[in-house]
């Protein structure tokens, strides 16, 4: 039997040994045949079908994610490992040197020496993770973030903010985001992959040695240098600085893991509302669901931050939502200055409380200190106690707000903004 | 706790899920030389759909809209991708796109395929399912067969149309 020559290129084709002349050939074919397109379509449906039935049978590991205290992320993350499930097959256990989890905090899903599984997402919620790679390279990811290991030496980041260091020995080391790929030449450096809403937006900072950034271009980022890579229609762009501030991505190898109380803050994940919030260009938004979110640097990726910031030029304000009238007499405040911007913040309060979202009561008048934008780790809680009370509805709003002090006090970049709020029992 | 009602987002999981293997024949199709991308590609358009659940009108083929975003997700991978690793061009990448059949028959397909691997001889059928596991390639099993990997495509060819054609039997078995 002598199969005809398009079959043959077919087979090339889906064998991966095609040369560029059979390329052409195969692809001129296919644009001239309406008859090869519809073998073609014959051929990739018995391919398609190969290829799933095979990994079908390769079992691989569900990640499995903590209970998420967003009603939309909840249902988010419910989706998503039903996806996950539905589609695990499609993520192989490959053999080989993969990544080591050495660290875990706050966060339950993942636990410290579990071999992670290639090609398979992994999501966490909270918490930070580190890994250590064969060549030497660490990884300090925090949640939340979505990730997943490709070859040995690449990681893809598809949410979330990370820190990469690459001893002697470990330089090539790639993270892959939506936006780019890094390559860390022999570094420290920092990303923070995130989305405008539409398109990826990832931050980078070069804390030290030289990484390249591979987008639509290559371009090389040295000791101090930060850019955001911002994707478009048109292609990528590297931008120096977003929305008129310049580009910060903290260091998460130098913080120490945040702190809670779990159990007494009643405000943790209840939903909180605001007249309005601030919203800028390339994913800044700062929804007042932020306030009790858990997350405590003042940080975040784009699209994704940790705080609340009022709509620009107002002190603004917003109401937590207990979800039923409770006994409380204490909120602990932990402020904003807007990723170490210094322009946008909290400096004095008003508390109050409701039962019918109507008539509020003030319990509480309070102000905050100018945050230390230079200040290493998270920023300090400061704790308000009022006389005990009944009340479902907690509403704070901001009488003062602290603003950059070297720009004109009319400019339009200031507000009132807070990181989180916890609020107690006692 | 009380039920909570169908949510568009739930649907939503339903369809994707019932439809992975014709989303996959699609990008696969528009994709053919990278397993891999097809199915991160796949991932991609699961997600984007979940994520336009709200958008998605009920009273339209969920088919015809869930290929037009993963044709667009095709492309846009297309475009993060190196150019010259493309086997195809955009123009052909586009006319399969726009012709591919709005429907959905993988599971008459996949049924048949089991009967029709069962039908092969054992050598076949072993070799045509190492071809396919995760992480192989013709470059080894030529090898790992002392052949070379022209002889060893030209075997799996074989094997492909012994296939097509038993599973074309079984799906139009009154078709001559």
């Amino acid at each position: 039997m002598n199969p005809d020559p398009f079959d043959r290129l077919i087979q090339s084709l889906f064998d991966g040994t095609l040369d560029p002349a059979g390329r052409e050939a195969l692809d001129r074919l296919l644009l001239e045949s309406p008859t090869a397109r519809e073998q073609y379509r014959r051929a990739t449906a018995l391919h398609s079908a190969l290829i799933r039935r095979a990994e079908h049978e390769t079992p691989a590991k569900v990640p499995t994610r903590a209970a998420l205290r967003f009603a939309n992320r909840k249902l988010l993350a419910l989706a998503a490992l039903l996806l996950l499930s539905l589609t695990a097959s499609f993520f192989l256990l490959k053999p080989g040197p993969s990544a080591r989890i050495v660290r875990v905090s706050g966060t339950s899903t993942l636990t410290k020496g579990q071999p992670l599984p290639v090609k398979t997402p992994i999501d966490f919620e909270r918490g930070i993770l580190e890994l250590s790679f064969p060549s030497g390279a660490e990884v300090v990811l925090e949640g939340p973030c979505q990730f997943r290991l490709d070859e040995a030496e690449t990681l893809t980041v598809s949410h979330g903010r990370l820190s990469v260091h690459a001893p002697p020995g470990a330089e090539g080391f790639r993270v892959n985001t939506p936006g780019g790929r890094f390559v860390d030449l022999g570094t420290r450096f920092g990303l923070a992959v995130g989305s405008d809403g539409t398109n990826p937006v990832v931050l980078t900072e070069v804390y030290e040695g030289e990484v390249e950034v591979q987008s639509s271009g290559k371009t090389r980022l040295t000791k101090g240098e930060s850019r955001a890579l911002v994707r478009e229609k048109s292609g990528s762009r590297l931008l120096k600085a977003l929305d008129a501030e310049p580009i910060r991505v903290p260091n998460l190898a130098l913080q120490p893991a945040s702190q809670e109380e779990p159990g007494r803050n009643l405000a943790l994940g209840k939903p909180v509302t605001s007249p309005g919030y601030c919203i800028r260009p390339h994913g800044s938004v700062f929804p007042p669901e932020n306030l009790t979110d858990g997350r405590l640097d003042d940080t975040g990726v784009p699209g994704d931050w940790s705080f609340w910031l009022a709509p620009d030029g107002e002190n603004g304000g917003f109401t937590v939502d207990l979800l039923a009238t409770t006994r409380i007499s204490r909120v602990s405040l932990q402020n904003t200055c807007n990723r170490r911007i210094d322009d946008r913040g909290t400096e004095s309060f008003l508390l109050m409380v409701s039962n019918d979202d109507v008539h509020y009561t003030t319990v509480l008048e309070g102000s905050l200190p100018r945050l230390d934008p230079g200040a290493k780790g998270s920023f300090p809680f400061h704790d308000f106690s009022f006389p005990s009370v009944e009340a479902r509805h907690v509403k704070l709003v901001v009488t003062s707000h602290y603003r950059n002090l070297l720009r004109p006090d009319d400019h339009p970049n200031q507000g009132g903004g807070l990181n989180e709020i916890r609020i107690f029992a006692e | 706790m009380s039920e909570h009602p169908r949510t568009p987002e739930e649907q939503m999981v339903g369809w994707i899920a019932s439809h992975q293997g014709a989303l996959h024949r699609l990008i696969l199709s528009l994709l053919p030389d990278d397993r891999t991308l097809a199915n991160d590609v796949l991932q991609e358009t699961n997600l984007v759909l979940w994520r336009k659940a709200k958008e998605y009108d009920p009273a339209r083929p969920f088919l015809a809209w869930a290929f037009g975003i993963a044709r667009h997700q095709v492309m846009a991978a297309r475009r993060d991708a190196q150019r010259d690793r493309h086997v195809f061009s955009d123009r052909l990448v586009e006319l399969l796109g726009e012709e591919h059949p709005v429907d959905d028959n993988t599971a008459e397909l996949e049924n048949a395929l089991e009967g029709c691997l069962n039908k092969l001889s054992a050598k076949h059928r072993e070799l045509i399912l190492a071809r396919y596991q995760p992480g192989a390639s013709v470059q080894e099993l030529a090898t790992a067969r002392s052949k070379s990997p022209g002889a060893l495509s030209v075997l799996l060819l074989r094997i492909r149309k012994l296939l097509e054609d038993c599973i074309d039997q079984q799906l139009n078995p009154t078709a001559s």
